[in-house]
């Protein structure tokens, strides 16, 4: 029956339960994880397509690109497959671990978050590094000193994006973990809250606008970095 | 402090030449001025001195050493950009001491370092304030302060004055060559504009689709332009070239620029341009060389009328501009002499300033 007067008792119930709390921890961990490792690879990345300008660097970024748009419905049977291959050939058994997710995700968001950056990057003038180049820095140097202190609108509306991906994404948790303990939030809360044909409503709402709510915040506190990255070289100046 | 030089340098992009075979020496303290047309290979030259560029062929030193293979940062050098390159995100004084504290230097010398160099520029009071809150000419210090707190071996500045206004470049102009009297380095300086390769360089070296015209000092170029080129790319407005025939007149020679005008050739150039008798040739007389004809026409001087097709007051002086044959030629002459448009005007031409074109080789003759 659904009560006419709002009250706290599906709240308190998800934030007391430990398996509800598991589901928000490990998408924390993954999330942040995954945030880690996705900066780390795609700011290298779009910095040396950006800048180092390498034999076949153009096509490469193309080909970033084009591998962002290749949807993960195509590809998590692949993925299963090969996780049983690596099964069968090392032991290691990939399936049914919430980390595995943390290998997972950043093929969704390390080609986005590459383009993202390149385009950024590219919007930064050459004399800015070429200046830091002959002020004695290393490509490093540059990369850390001038590029990301100069890019870091770029950076954190990508760190949004990808967040968000990690956070929201729904398919290969649903595909790859299936003990209770194992899960993240979207998955959880649809497979532990809907028990045969019984929907628990009351919890699965809360338990949705309880996952909406770090995605809003953070895009709360950091909305004018994501505008300013996301119309990056706009205009001049 | 060092000497650079350049070997039969050559430049390709992809298949495109960018640059064609330079050689160039530039002594210890000179000031160098390349300067040319958009796409002549000028700023090409200077980033493979700083090392931004790598030669395709040839040999670049600095100081004795050969840098090809030197990365830009070993190469003790300092580049002054057009667009500043300032890091935005740094306060002036932090974007003056990058490259120190890259280096490691110990905190006391760079504060006297930057503050000598903020000195020199008189940005002392700016070292706390971000790029962005600085004008045009406040962030051309800045980028200035920034090499020279580095203290290099070989300044090169990259058009730096081209992103000014006109009166404050007039003004940049003047800073330049005084920081470059009180810090007296090497000095590699890239610009199209001819005024300030004239009065910055000690000697300006003109090129031209990626090959040098002429090297030399700013008077010499001038006044004894080698190719047609030079002849008119140096001094503004350009030289007028007018094509002609060296004609005999009499006891000398002549030049026959139409049916109606032909001047006479000066006694002491005869000898020159006997060769070229009853040829065709480029016949070039700078605008201050073409003036108003009061009273008598001074030796070596030749009075012709014209009738005036455009006249351009710019207050201490007038430009006229007259038809020979078909070319527009200009003249500037007293705004107190000048007609008016369609009037006819006597003017006299200094024929002891007259150059002669083979047209065939583009040549001075």
């Amino acid at each position: 029956m659904v009560g006419l007067c709002p009250d706290a008792e599906n709240y308190t119930g998800l934030l007391t339960d430990p398996q509800f709390l598991t589901f928000f921890k490990n998408s924390a961990v993954v999330s942040v994880c995954v945030v880690s490792v996705t900066m780390v690879i795609a700011v290298l990345a779009a910095f040396s397509l950006a800048r180092m300008g390498f034999w076949g660097s153009a096509t490469l970024a193309t080909g970033v690109f084009l591998t962002y748009l290749v949807p993960d419905t195509l590809l998590f049977i692949p993925l299963f497959k090969i996780f049983a291959w690596v099964h069968d050939v090392t032991g290691i058994e990939l399936i049914n671990h919430w980390w595995v997710l943390i290998v997972l995700y950043p093929t969704l968001t390390v080609p986005f978050c590459t383009w993202i950056m390149i385009g950024y990057f590219a919007s930064i003038p050459k004399e800015l590094d070429e200046a830091a180049l002959i002020d004695g820095a290393s490509y490093f140097q540059v990369l850390t000193r001038i590029f990301i202190p100069v890019a870091l609108p770029g950076i954190i509306a990508a760190m949004i994006f990808c967040f968000t991906v990690s956070w929201a994404n729904f398919l290969y948790p649903l595909a790859f973990t299936t003990s209770a303990d194992q899960l993240v939030l979207p998955v959880g809360i649809v497979t532990t809250l809907i028990k045969g044909d019984v929907f628990n409503w009351g919890q699965i709402m809360t338990g949705a606008l309880l996952g909406a709510a770090p995605p809003l915040i953070i895009y709360a506190f950091l909305m004018d970095y994501y505008i300013s990255g996301l119309t990056a070289g706009a205009t001049k100046g | 402090m060092a000497q650079v030089a350049l070997r039969n340098i050559v430049k390709m992009f992809d298949k495109t030449p960018a640059v064609q075979g330079i050689d160039l020496d530039i002594t210890d303290r000179e000031f160098i001025v390349l300067v040319g047309p958009s796409g002549c290979g000028k700023s090409t030259t200077l980033r493979m001195i700083a090392g931004l560029e790598e030669a395709t062929s040839g040999e670049i030193y600095i100081g004795d050493q050969l840098v090809n293979d030197v990365p830009p940062k070993d190469r003790d050098i300092a580049m002054v950009f057009q667009n500043y390159a300032l890091y935005p995100h740094m306060t002036v004084f932090e974007n003056m001491s990058f490259g120190l504290r890259l280096k490691k230097f110990p905190k006391q010398e760079i504060k006297e370092r930057v503050a000598n160099a903020a000195r020199i520029l008189d940005i002392t009071d700016l070292l706390d304030r971000r790029p962005k809150q600085l004008s045009g000419g406040q962030r051309q210090r800045v980028a200035m302060g920034r090499a020279i707190v580095r203290n290099p071996k070989v300044f090169l500045f990259d058009e730096p004055l081209s992103n000014l206004d006109a009166k404050l470049r007039v003004q940049m102009r003047t800073e330049i060559k005084k920081v470059h009297q009180k810090v007296t380095v090497t000095t590699v300086y890239v610009t199209h504009d001819q005024i300030e390769a004239m009065t910055l360089a000690d000697r300006v070296v003109v090129m031209n689709a990626g090959r040098i015209e002429q090297i030399g000092p700013p008077n010499e170029l001038y006044h004894n332009p080698k190719t047609r080129f030079v002849a008119g790319f140096i001094g503004s407005p350009a030289m007028n070239f007018m094509p002609g025939r060296v004609v005999n007149g009499g006891n000398n020679l002549n030049i026959r620029l139409s049916d109606k005008l032909s001047l006479p050739i000066p006694e002491s150039r005869t000898a020159r341009y006997r060769a070229y008798l009853d040829k065709e040739v480029i016949f070039g007389l700078r605008p201050e060389d073409i003036i108003e004809g009061r009273g008598d026409v001074p030796p070596g001087c030749a009075a012709f009328d014209v009738q005036l097709d455009v006249v351009e007051p710019m207050g201490m002086e007038t430009m006229v501009y007259f038809i020979v044959d078909g070319t527009e030629v200009c003249g500037r002459v007293n705004p107190t002499a000048a007609g008016n448009a369609g009037e006819t005007m006597k003017l006299v031409g200094d024929m002891n300033h007259m150059h002669l074109i083979d047209p065939a080789t583009d040549q001075v003759i």
